[in-house]
């Protein structure tokens, strides 16, 4: 058991600052990029199209907490740390590329993940560069699954929807999803709202924040 | 016919029973009906027999005559009965069983050269629905049997009954529908669902066992515990039971109990080895088998079982039956009690073996409930849409359906009698769009219109991963148990294996494993390894008190509170007793008990309504939510059937005028519904709705999870609803389900009442009282907040356990 938790939105790791945002995202000050993780774009239809309902109100409710996010950064660029898009092409795919022509100023950037598995043509036609993890960027190495073994750079990557539990007095207990910064390596929590939870074991030593309806907590 | 059947009964030398008689002639009539006789009577001739005959005189190809068993076991052993009468009565019928078991070229043998009598399970007689040519396939159907109806009653398995019957009274008109059924407090009603009339026969069998329970009493009284559900303390008392006896069935509630009482018997008595076995559900059919065997030949000492023994075969050479811990419902017990004794005349004799020291006077409550007599009802499903929709998608998959026919057979079963047009739209809806008409739902393909107006399913993926579903409202994606050199256990559920490593041990199986690795849905294990391994648990297991049993129960308390209470189990129960009322209060009949104290978990509330498990849940959410309401306040919520605690880290404004309002019934219906949004109980339910509409796909026991980028979780579609399509009806069903079956809304009423007009007895206990203390050390709890999520984070802890 550590310490409560406060509010906390800002962060610094290897000297370069970020924001971390309640809508599960990452803001990088210094390269003024936004950083998204999972965020599962076009899963709803995907499962639709297989036959099991998900309402559409749900990727709507994603593009707007997406566009959200441009409109309060105006970053210079995108990093997206895989599961962009889930599965194979569907219309979605087309509303997501009007969101990103409509930024035509941002430079999106995408690390692929296991499930995007798109034709290099739609990401170039969407106007999206693919980098390989890991891709170097200032002083980490970008990823989506997090690495097997410790990097030379400190790694950022996603691909977990990192999740844990918080306890309090009279067996209270919280189940919410957490940025993870731990010694060598950080993964994100997932952007997108049709994810799962996995819930992550802390390192001793790490930095985990939890996300609430409004703000972001860390241990004080 | 009649004359031939008394003329076989005589030759057999036999006299049959009245009951059977009757049948006969009541089914030769051209009735259909209800045969009321409990399992062992002989109730298989009474319907089998006439069958066979009526075969036997007017012929006739295909199937004939269906029938319907609640488990795969009980099919083989009607098989076998109906192959003896087609060799006694020297004529010649085929007999075709047809389970989950069924080979692929079983299937299709069948499908070429259908049986004449034909017996399955409710899941495989839908998939035969599912098959295209099902119509021509049950055309010359006569006669349908449901046996063991009170089981499949109260389950979403009987709505699917209901349907196939609605379906096969279509292609068949004057088709027959005899029940088979146990005695239960609703059999005119179980009777009238099944039949779908309101006139119809029902044939009582009037065996009328006699029925004795012995308490077994704890020897070293100050020792017996307060808490816990395993009863094992008492096991030195068991064994000379087991060793008096020529054969034991012992009765647990769990089959997690069910593996703990194996191994403590073998360990306190090794010479057992050989001659005990274990029988739940979740071990594999081949050692279920071996042990219904064994039990048949008489060659089992003792075998430790659950609910799964309850039905089924005949046990001739069991003589002893010992229930551990209470068995909840009047019924349940009678129905145990029922498997020993079968000399005509013999009493069935059942051992009770509480678990921990109040469960002394639910031994009480049973003896004086059984003089009573009155039997628990079984609360049948209605509006089960999970179900209608995976009826539905079975049809389209094999003939497809037409709209306005399907409707009236529908509307015509009981569990749909209420369905309205927009319902039966909205159904519709989902199943072709996805959802209801004024949510897009684009790109949804499961189902289709075609041209001429029928509903049907075009593609094979959707068809295949159809089919495999089917079987799902009976068995929860588990993971399979098996040797590294082969050889499979049985089912564990995946989260106790999440807690394992490589080279862990856990029993199952009554036996010591040593996991080697988990492969997508399969565990390896191989044999042996320490002899303390982790026991498996397997979620869900919890019954609740009978509202008969919880009756008798609060009598009996109150007769202890007046000190009139007189039978075997008072000096046992005296000391705990003394300890209750000196540090709280023993509540007799006219008073309702709350204990309100501090310690350093946190200010414990406790309430004893002594209503069952789910109706104490109930009116704790209730009280919960109403106490949120008055202040900003989180609670986590544990309960058993005697009471329930509110526990918080705050203190709550505790006067008997808020505890009043607590427990009004104005609004009641618009709080309870806010309660059980505030809690989980909805979105558990939810779990099977997920899983029996299709929303998710977790694969199939035995085969590698395919579509991966499909899985999903039953939560996740209760979030996304509950945020998008709030008036979803899955999402309406979740909750209605709760209100019928967990906070069982008539019960609740029925206590509030009587709490009104109970006198408050609050008492400050300095600490846990007898009462109290086994719920309060219940860590599986619910939990409850009018907090706002932020305000709570503050308060909290990063823990390190596992999900």
């Amino acid at each position: 058991m550590q310490d409560t938790f406060e509010p906390c939105q800002q962060l610094e790791v290897k000297g370069q600052n970020f924001v971390l945002h309640p809508q599960r995202a990452l803001f990088w000050k210094e390269q003024n990029a936004l950083v998204i993780a999972d965020a599962h774009f076009g899963k709803g239809r995907h499962f639709r199209k297989n036959g099991i309902p998900v309402p559409q109100m749900q990727a709507e409710v994603d593009y707007d907490r997406f566009m959200g996010l441009l409109l309060e950064f105006r970053p210079n660029q995108v990093i997206f740390l895989g599961d962009l898009f889930h599965s194979h092409y569907n219309e979605e795919w087309d509303a997501l590329s009007a969101i990103i022509h409509k930024f035509h100023t941002i430079q999106f950037v995408l690390i692929k993940g296991n499930h995007d598995i798109l034709k290099v043509s739609h990401y170039e036609s969407a106007g999206i560069t693919i980098r390989e993890e890991p891709w170097k960027l200032g002083p980490f190495a970008w990823r989506h699954h997090p690495a097997e073994k410790k990097e030379r750079e400190y790694s950022i990557g996603g691909h977990l929807h990192p999740g844990v539990i918080l306890k309090g007095a009279s067996h209270q207990r919280l189940r919410l999803p957490c940025f993870y910064f731990g010694k060598t390596a950080a993964i994100l929590p997932a952007f997108g709202s049709f994810t799962g939870l996995h819930v992550i074991q802390p390192e001793i030593e790490s930095r985990v924040f939890v996300i609430g309806d409004e703000q972001v907590f860390e241990k004080c | 016919m009649i004359e031939e059947a008394l003329h076989w009964a005589e030759k057999k030398g036999w006299t049959p029973f009245e009951f059977q008689v009757k049948t006969w002639q009541h089914y030769f009539e051209g009735a259909s009906g209800m045969v009321n006789a409990p399992t062992g009577s002989g109730k298989t001739y009474a319907l089998l027999l006439p069958i066979l005959l009526e075969q036997k005189n007017k012929g006739g190809n295909g199937v004939t005559a269906i029938w319907i068993s609640p488990i795969k076991a009980l099919t083989r052993e009607i098989a076998t009965s109906a192959e003896a009468g087609i060799a006694d009565l020297e004529m010649v019928a085929t007999v075709g069983l047809r389970t989950g078991d069924s080979t692929a070229s079983q299937r299709a043998k069948q499908k070429k050269s259908p049986p004449h009598i034909l017996i399955t399970t409710p899941e495989s007689l839908h998939l035969l629905l599912a098959s295209k040519g099902y119509v021509s396939f049950f055309s010359s159907l006569r006669t349908i049997v449901i046996d063991e109806w009170h089981e499949l009653l109260g389950t979403k398995r009987g709505v699917q009954v209901e349907l196939a019957l609605s379906r096969l009274k279509t292609i068949q008109p004057n088709l027959r529908i005899w029940g088979i059924s146990a005695t239960i407090g609703n059999l005119k009603e179980a009777g009238r669902i099944l039949t779908g009339k309101n006139s119809f026969t029902i044939v009582r069998a009037s065996i009328e066992k006699k029925i004795s329970v012995i308490p077994v009493l704890p020897v070293e009284r100050e020792r017996f515990p307060w808490a816990g559900h395993l009863g094992i303390k008492l096991i030195k008392a068991v064994i000379p039971i087991i060793q008096a006896g020529q054969s034991t069935l012992l009765f647990t509630n769990t089959r997690a109990q069910c593996e703990i009482w194996y191994r403590a018997l073998l360990e306190e008595a090794p010479d057992l080895a050989g001659y005990i076995a274990m029988h739940h559900g979740s071990l594999s059919s081949e050692i279920r088998d071996w042990v219904e065997e064994s039990l048949h030949e008489g060659s089992l000492k003792v075998v430790v079982c659950t609910s799964s023994l309850d039905l089924g075969v005949d046990f001739r050479p069991v003589e002893t039956v010992i229930q551990i811990g209470s068995p909840k419902g009047i019924a349940r017990f009678l129905q145990r009690a029922g498997r020993s004794g079968h000399q005509p005349g013999a009493i069935s004799k059942i051992y009770f073996v509480p678990t921990h020291a109040l469960e002394l006077i639910e031994a009480a409550a049973l003896r004086a409930a059984i003089v009573e007599g009155e039997l628990e009802h079984r609360i049948p499903y209605v509006r089960s849409f999970d179900v209608l929709i995976q009826y539905l998608v079975t049809l389209a998959i094999s003939e497809g359906f037409k709209s306005e026919e399907l409707f009236r057979e529908i509307k015509s079963t009981f569990s749909f009698e209420s369905i309205t047009t927009e319902e039966w739209g909205w159904v519709l809806d989902f199943i072709t769009t996805g959802g209801s008409s004024l949510q897009a739902y684009e790109e949804y393909a499961k189902v289709i219109i075609d041209d001429r107006g029928f509903y049907r399913v075009e593609s094979k993926k959707v068809a295949m991963r159809h089919r495999l579903s089917i079987g799902t409202i009976v068995s929860d994606a588990a993971l399979q148990v098996k040797y590294l050199t082969g050889g499979w256990l049985g089912t564990i559920e995946e989260w106790f294996i999440s807690q394992l490593k490589p080279g862990d041990t856990f029993w199952f199986a009554g036996r010591p494993l040593t996991l080697v690795r988990v492969k997508e849905m399969t565990v390896l294990v191989k044999k042996g390894g320490s002899k303390k391994g982790k026991i498996p648990a397997w979620l869900g297991g919890n019954l609740s008190l009978s509202s008969n049993l919880s009756i008798e129960l609060r009598r009996q308390i109150s007769l202890l509170a007046n000190k009139t209470f007189d039978g075997v189990e008072l000096e046992a129960l005296s000391p705990i007793l003394e300890v209750q009322a000196y540090r709280s209060a023993v509540p007799t009949d006219e008073e309702l008990l709350i204990e309100y104290f501090q310690d350093k978990e946190g200010y414990h509330l406790l309430f004893y309504p002594f209503e069952g498990r789910y109706v104490n849940e109930g009116l704790a959410s209730l009280v919960g939510y109403r106490i949120g309401q008055q202040q900003p306040i989180s609670f986590s919520i544990a309960m058993n059937d005697y009471g329930f605690e509110l526990l918080s880290d705050l203190p709550v404004d505790f006067e008997e005028k808020n505890i009043r309002q607590w427990l009004s019934k104005e609004n009641l219906t618009r709080d309870l519904q806010s309660a059980v949004n505030a809690t989980e109980m909805a979105k558990r339910k939810f779990r099977d709705i997920a899983s029996i509409a299709g929303l998710v796909f977790k694969g199939y026991p035995g085969k590698p999870k395919k579509d991966k980028h499909l899985q999903s979780s039953a939560q996740l579609f209760f979030e996304v609803f509950s945020d998008y399509d709030s008036n979803h009806l899955l999402l309406l069903q979740a909750y209605e389900e709760v209100m019928v079956f967990q906070l069982q809304e008539e019960r609740l009423r029925v206590a509030m009442d009587r709490m009104a007009q109970q006198k408050l007895k609050i008492t400050n206990p300095y600490k846990a009282t007898p009462f109290s203390f086994p719920i309060v050390v219940d860590r599986l709890r619910e939990s409850m907040s009018s907090e706002k999520l932020e305000d709570r984070i503050r308060k909290m802890k990063l823990s390190l356990e596992k999900d």
